[in-house]
C-alpha cells in the first residue's frame, strides 16, 4: 500500500511538469500565564488565576497566487483556575479551539529589510466551558463559536552578533460567527427538556462579540530546530441575551518550532528554513 | 469624509458590545447594594408574592452602618431575604446560614421517626435512599424515601417493584423530605405512570425586570421501561415535603393509580441559582418558577388527595395514623 502511495505521489509530481516542494513549519509551545474571568451567568464578580496553555501550530508554503499564500492551521488548549475576590470559590474554566485559514503575502514584504507581512482569513471553531465549584443549578456555562477570523501576521528576520533571529507578530479577531448562550435566566436543566433550543445560537459580530489574539515571538535558530519564546495576550467578551462575559489572559510561552522541508512527498532532515 | 463615518459606525458598534463590570468594595454598604440586585435582577417570585423589593431597599438601607460587625451586616441581610419568604433563599457565611423556614416550622409535622420505626422494624432493606418491606400484617408495600439528594437507581426499583408484587398496595413515604434531584424525581416518578403525560411547566428570566419571562417550557413524565406497580399506591405527605420533594409530588399526582395523602406540601418551586457577595457570602434565591399542569403556581404547596394529620391517641399507641389511613385504603380497593 506504502509503494502504491509513493508511485501515485511520484506520478502527479511528474505529471505536474517538477517535483513538488513543500516547506512546513511546526511549532509546539507551553505557555503560562494570568487570567481574570467575568461571567454574569455565574458571578457578578471577577475571578483571577493562573492559565496554562498548549499551542499545536503550523504553517505551510503553498503555490497558491505564485507562492505567496500560506495556509495556517492552530491548535489551542487551555486550562485556567481562578478564584473570587474573597478567595473562598473557584471558577475553572477549559478552553480548545482549532483555527485553519489562509494568509495572503502582501507586496510590500518584498522589499529588502522589510518585514513580512501576511494578511487573511481563517476559520474557528472554539469549544470552551466555565466551572463555577460552588453553584447549584448553574454551576457552568458553556462557549461555543463558530468564527471567521481576520488575520494579520509580521515576521522580520535579522542578526545579532552573528547569530539569526526572527521576531513574529500576529493579531487575529473575530469578524463574524456563530455563538451558543443560555438565555438570561435559564437552566441548563431546563435546555434539556425542550425539545427545540432555537434561542440558543446567535449571529455573533463586533456588536456583540469582541476577541483579540495579540501574539508576539522571538525564536532562536539552532542547526535543526529553533527555539522559541512569546508573550501572548487574549481578549474575550461576549454580550448576549442580557449576560456578559469578559475573559483575559496574559502568558508567556516557551517551545520548539522547526522546518521540514518535502520534496515529492519525501521530508529531509529538518534544516532551519523560512516559510514566511 | 465617508471614511470618518464608516470608523465612527464601526467604532459605535464595537462600543455596543464592550462589558462593563460592576465594581464592589468589601464593604457593609456594597454588599448591601450587591445583594439587593443579584436579587432585583434575578429573584423570580416578587410579583407572585407581591413583594415591593424598591421598598424593601429603602427601608433596609437606612440599617446599613459603614463600621457595622460582619455578625450584625449578616442579621439585616438575612432579614431583607425573609422579606421573600422563600425556603431556597439562603445566605451562607463561614458563621452561620440564613434561612426561611416558616413553611414547616408553623404548622404540626405529622411525622415523628419513632412510630417509623414500629413498621420497618429492624429488619428492612435499604437500596440507595430508599428503606423498604413488605409490612408483615398487611402484606402491603412500604418504601421511605427521606432526601431526594440519596440515590435511586433503576436496579434498585427494579428489584424493589418485583418484591412488591404480590402486595395489594404500596405505600410511599415522602414525608420530612426537603428535596434534592429532580433528576430522582423524575425517575421514580416514571414508575408510576402508564403514557407520557404533561404534569407541568417551568420558565426562566428573560431580562433583569421583575416580569420579563420567558414562554413555559412544558415538562413530561415519560414512563419508565423497567418494572412499573400495578397496584394502587398511596403517597404520604407533610409540610416538610419541599423543592425537589414538592416537585415529586405535583408529578405523581397526575399518575393513575395514586393517592397523595397528609399535610400540604411546604412548596418550593422555583429552581434556585447562586450568587455571591463581595465578601465572599453565598447566597442562593429561586431563579426559575415551575407550575402544574394547570400553569398555577405550586411554590406555596400542594394539598393532597386526602388530608390526614397525625393523631395523639394514635401517637400514644404506637401508631402513624398516615400509614394505618394509607393501610387501610389500600386493603379496603
Amino acid at each position: 500500500m506504502k509503494l502504491v502511495l509513493i508511485i501515485l505521489t511520484g506520478i502527479l509530481a511528474l505529471s505536474s511538469g517538477r517535483a513538488q516542494e513543500i516547506l512546513t513549519y511546526r511549532l509546539k509551545s507551553i505557555g503560562v500565564g494570568t487570567t481574570s474571568i467575568y461571567d454574569s451567568y455565574l458571578s457578578p464578580l471577577q475571578y483571577d488565576g493562573l492559565q496554562l496553555s498548549f499551542i499545536d501550530e503550523q504553517l505551510r508554503a503553498t503555490n497558491l497566487l505564485k507562492g505567496r499564500v500560506v495556509s495556517q492551521s492552530m491548535l489551542n488548549f487551555s486550562l485556567a483556575s481562578t478564584l473570587n475576590p474573597a478567595q473562598n470559590a473557584a471558577t475553572y474554566a477549559g478552553y480548545f479551539s482549532g483555527v485553519f485559514g489562509e494568509l495572503y503575502r502582501l507586496p510590500l514584504s518584498t522589499q529588502n529589510n522589510m518585514p513580512t507581512v501576511f494578511a487573511g482569513v481563517t476559520g474557528e471553531a472554539l469549544v470552551g466551558i466555565l466551572y463555577n465549584t460552588r453553584n447549584g443549578n448553574n454551576p457552568v456555562n458553556v462557549k461555543l463559536h463558530l468564527n471567521l477570523n481576520l488575520s494579520l501576521l509580521a515576521a522580520y528576520r535579522f542578526q545579532i552578533a552573528k547569530q539569526a533571529l526572527q521576531v513574529r507578530y500576529q493579531l487575529s479577531a473575530p469578524a463574524v460567527g456563530v455563538c451558543f448562550s443560555p438565555e438570561y435566566g435559564q437552566a441548563y436543566y431546563e435546555m434539556a427538556l425542550e425539545e427545540s433550543n432555537e434561542n440558543l445560537f446567535h449571529f455573533a459580530s463586533w456588536h456583540n462579540h469582541q476577541r483579540w489574539n495579540n501574539y508576539l515571538s522571538l525564536e532562536l535558530p539552532l542547526n535543526r530546530f529553533a527555539l522559541f519564546i512569546a508573550y501572548r495576550n487574549n481578549y474575550y467578551a461576549l454580550k448576549i441575551n442580557g449576560l456578559q462575559t469578559r475573559i483575559t489572559a496574559n502568558s508567556f510561552f516557551a517551545g520548539v518550532s522547526m522546518y521540514l522541508h518535502t520534496v515529492s512527498s519525501r521530508t529531509y532532515k529538518p534544516q532551519y528554513r523560512y516559510v514566511f | 469624509m465617508c471614511f470618518k463615518s464608516a470608523y465612527a459606525c464601526l467604532f459605535l458598534v464595537c462600543l455596543s458590545s464592550c462589558v462593563e463590570i460592576e465594581t464592589y468594595d468589601n464593604t457593609p454598604r456594597d454588599n448591601f447594594e450587591a445583594l439587593w440586585k443579584i436579587m432585583d435582577e434575578h429573584y423570580c417570585f416578587f410579583e407572585y408574592k407581591n413583594v415591593d423589593w424598591q421598598q424593601v431597599h429603602d427601608d433596609y438601607s437606612l440599617r446599613i452602618q459603614d463600621k457595622m460587625s460582619d455578625e450584625d451586616l449578616f442579621a439585616v441581610l438575612n432579614e431583607m431575604l425573609q422579606e421573600v419568604k422563600d425556603g431556597h433563599v439562603n445566605l451562607v457565611s463561614v458563621f452561620d446560614v440564613g434561612r426561611y423556614w416558616k413553611w414547616f416550622e408553623d404548622y404540626p409535622a405529622n411525622y415523628k421517626s419513632e412510630l417509623i420505626e414500629q413498621y420497618l422494624g429492624f429488619d428492612y432493606r435499604i437500596a440507595g435512599g430508599l428503606y423498604y418491606k413488605v409490612l408483615p400484617d398487611d402484606s402491603i408495600g412500604y418504601i421511605r424515601y427521606s432526601d431526594f439528594s440519596s440515590s435511586i437507581g433503576n436496579q434498585a426499583l427494579n428489584y424493589i417493584f418485583t418484591q412488591f408484587k404480590d402486595c395489594p398496595g404500596i405505600i410511599l413515604d415522602v414525608r420530612n423530605n426537603g428535596g434534592g434531584y429532580l433528576s430522582y424525581s423524575t425517575l421514580l416518578a416514571s414508575r408510576f405512570f402508564e403514557q407520557k403525560t404533561r404534569i407541568g411547566y417551568i420558565q426562566h428570566k428573560t431580562g433583569t425586570g421583575h416580569n420579563d419571562f420567558s414562554e413555559p417550557v412544558p415538562q413530561y413524565i415519560t414512563p419508565s421501561e423497567g418494572v412499573r406497580p400495578t397496584q394502587k399506591v398511596v403517597v404520604l405527605t407533610n409540610r416538610k415535603c419541599y423543592s425537589a420533594c414538592n416537585d415529586f409530588i405535583n408529578a405523581i399526582r397526575y399518575a393513575p393509580k395514586v393517592i397523595t395523602m397528609g399535610d400540604r406540601s411546604g412548596g418550593g418551586s422555583g429552581l434556585p441559582f447562586s450568587s455571591e457577595l463581595p465578601n465572599g457570602w453565598y447566597v442562593r434565591f429561586s431563579a426559575c418558577p415551575t407550575y402544574n399542569a394547570e400553569m398555577q403556581h405550586i411554590e406555596s404547596g400542594i394539598e393532597p388527595d386526602v388530608p390526614m394529620q397525625l393523631s395523639d391517641i394514635d401517637v400514644q399507641n404506637g401508631k402513624d395514623t398516615l400509614i394505618e389511613e394509607a393501610i387501610l385504603i389500600l386493603k379496603t380497593e
